[in-house]
């Protein structure tokens, strides 16, 4: 443990306020305090029992919060999305039950359910623990899970910086060739540069994110309005809700989705209320589309851009209780930045914000490596949320399985790239690709979100891995991405990893 | 976010651990020297803090001094029923056994440590360790304490003084047996 010096000299300082005298000894004082200062002993918290706190105290904050009882209902802009699973339900039925739904001054209005009555805060961690393996292998169907993976998994949206399919915001490991050629491209060589490995634990608990099993009679009468009178609803049965989209009819409205089985919410423009910039575009030269882009000069600084994806959220009351402090994830900047002719580079019309997850006090990376949790679209012109994303219900099943405790094994991945290489195989290189050393640092344990399909249905799966901070890339590396390595600690998922794939 | 917090956001109550469930888990650790017991005094701190943040004045009070009370009070409780069926005086035998093996080698100073430390109050012992090692202000201090500031920059300056006068080989021993003991 080292006193920087302007530590010591405050500690001089107040000393010679007291006795002016001290001074005249100021080098023994300071070999005293720096004395003091290396006898200190290096004492580390415990990681595991620091988590298990954090999650009982929140679980406990919750139960204090609680006991002061939030009021549901009001207007639909006042509504709590702590709520909106139940709440889209409860408004789907009214809405389309006619004659339940009441309407003043434009404004809907919706009873408390006894739907809404049952629901508890979705977005407070929950774990119910099952026994061992229980969502069987955490590959799942792998044909069916890898075809999946490029997509991101189904459900909501990719939260990745750069948007879209996260592995093409990495240069290839090796070149990619066309019809069975391989031209020699880029070999990134991953060097592990940390401390050595402490994998103690045996086992490790992994999560599988559950929804909810709303059976629909539960709305009693209201069954029969689904069928809009076109069918008799009563000819069904064991229904249950899945799906429920939603529409918000005004100027700025928003399309609400909410996936009941998957316990998500996605939320979107209502694009006939939202005006189009490119509208007067329609059949006018590409000048002028050309002239209606989003300028440098229309950005918004991040600190507004975080306010109104703030303000949002407290408008609608969506609960932060499971996210950390929100992060601007706009990759186009950095490209922006190395861009000679900028008067060509394509600015989106929105900035992202991710709200990351944190579960157990940990956060949640994807596969790529990059922190995952609510995604919030800012409109630079018209500054305004244009999309959330990525609301999802914090209910967990915990199950226990086997954890790698070979750290040779784990390196071996952090030198193959980690997790991420879905389809490249990597364990031989190319005769004549140039290599760049890429080093890695000491690893924090983290959740990692997998996407499995198991006996036809898709998993979420929180994994514990460690997390490889990327810490030095050769200077002359463009486009390089990555900021972490992600190695599960699964032992099943980490052998599938490294064995290369055909 | 304290006062937030403090007036009845509990979820943020998490973030305020993040930031200082370490620091408190060290000074807890520093004066107990046990893991399991520093990691139940640290449970107590917390949930009390969690229990009692809607309490707590953000206009008036120092959230990390009250925080620090908090912890230091659960402190004094285990003490006070440790004592019973612990000798203040006998600290070397209740060491952690990560330090057998340096406490062997400094088992012949143990004698002019304790006459050294007869010396130095027990008030002084936690400022020093307080200000140097848990790296609070005199301010910070004086709010956990409960004393004036000026009182504890005047210990503070003593104990360095008294120090300064010893021998090195001395403070050395008493860092280490400061090490055991707080």
């Amino acid at each position: 443990m080292k006193l920087n010096q302007e530590q010591l000299k405050k500690i001089l300082e107040d000393l010679y306020a007291v006795d002016e005298n001290l001074r005249h000894y100021e080098k023994e004082l300071v070999q005293i305090i720096c004395d003091i200062v290396e006898l200190k002993p290096e004492v580390k918290f415990d990681e595991n029992f620091r988590l298990q706190l954090r999650a009982q105290l929140m679980e406990r904050a919750v139960q204090l919060a609680q006991e002061k009882s939030v009021q549901p209902a009001g207007s639909l802009l006042s509504w709590k999305f702590s709520y909106v699973l139940a709440g889209a339900l409860a408004l789907a039925v009214l809405v389309f039950g006619g004659g339940y739904l009441a309407q003043k001054q434009g404004i809907i209005e919706f009873p408390k359910t006894s739907l809404l009555e049952q629901s508890e805060e979705p977005f407070a961690f929950k774990k119910l623990s099952v026994s061992d393996n229980a969502f069987g292998s955490l590959k799942g169907d792998q044909a069916v899970t890898q075809a999946a993976s490029g997509v991101g998994g189904g459900g909501g949206a990719r939260t990745e910086s750069g948007g879209g399919d996260g592995s093409s915001s990495i240069a290839p490991t090796y070149g990619l060739g066309g019809g069975g050629m391989t031209y020699p491209g880029v070999y990134y060589r991953y060097v592990y540069k940390g401390e050595p490995l402490e994998l103690a634990n045996s086992e490790i608990e992994v999560l599988r994110r559950v929804g909810f099993d709303q059976n629909i009679s539960s709305f009693g009468s209201l069954l029969k309005s689904f069928g809009l009178g076109m069918v008799n609803m009563d000819s069904f049965s064991s229904l249950k809700v899945q799906n429920v989209n939603l529409a918000e009819d005004r100027d700025f409205g928003y399309f609400i989705s909410a996936n009941v089985q998957e316990g998500s919410v996605y939320i979107s423009q209502n694009w006939l209320k939202w005006p189009q910039p490119y509208k007067l575009c329609v059949g006018e030269s590409t000048l002028c589309v050309e002239q209606s882009r989003v300028k440098i000069s229309d950005v918004l600084p991040d600190s507004e851009v975080i306010k109104i994806a703030r303000d949002f959220i407290k408008a609608h009351g969506i609960n932060l209780v499971s996210y950390g402090e929100p992060e601007i994830t706009d990759a186009w900047r950095v490209e922006y930045e190395k861009t000679a002719d900028k008067s060509q580079f394509y600015i989106p019309e929105s900035s992202n914000v991710l709200f990351p997850l944190k579960v157990n006090g940990q956060f949640v990376y994807d596969e790529g490596g990059f922190k995952t949790g609510m995604n919030l679209s800012v409109d630079y012109r018209q500054k305004k949320v244009s999309g959330a994303a990525n609301i999802t219900s914090q209910t967990y099943q915990a199950s226990n399985y086997p954890a790698e405790t070979d750290s040779a094994k784990i390196l071996k991945l952090v030198e193959q790239g980690g997790n991420y290489y879905w389809g490249y195989p990597m364990a031989e290189r190319v005769a004549g690709s140039e290599e760049k050393i890429i080093e890695v640092g000491t690893p924090t344990r983290q959740y990692v979100l997998y996407s499995n399909y198991s006996n036809n249905q898709v998993n979420f799966l929180l994994v514990p891995s460690l997390v490889f901070p990327i810490t030095k890339t050769p200077d002359d590396t463009n486009y390089f991405y990555q900021k972490n390595i992600v190695v599960p600690l699964a032992r099943e998922l980490l052998d599938q990893r490294l064995v290369p794939m055909q | 976010m304290i006062r937030e917090c403090a007036q009845g956001d509990l979820e943020k109550f998490g973030a305020l651990y993040d930031i200082y469930a370490d620091k408190i888990y060290r000074y807890v650790f520093y004066r107990v020297r046990h893991k399991e017991t520093a990691e139940d005094l640290v449970s107590q701190a917390f949930f009390k803090a969690l229990e009692g943040i809607r309490s707590f004045n953000a206009d008036k009070g120092n959230f990390s001094a009250w925080l620090y009370r908090i912890a230091r009070n659960s402190l004094i409780d285990h003490w006070r029923k440790q004592k019973a069926h612990f000798n203040i005086d006998d600290l070397w035998s209740v060491s952690s056994q990560e330090d057998l093996e340096s406490k062997a080698s400094v088992k012949e100073k143990i004698g002019k440590v304790k006459e050294f430390l007869a010396k130095l109050e027990s008030s002084q012992r936690e400022i020093i360790v307080m200000r140097i090692w848990d790296g609070m202000t005199h301010k910070e201090i004086s709010q956990i304490l409960g004393r004036s500031e000026a009182s504890v920059k005047m210990n503070f300056s003593r104990a360095i003084a008294k120090l300064r006068k010893e021998e090195i080989l001395a403070l050395i021993a008493f860092g280490i047996l400061l090490n055991q003991i707080i």
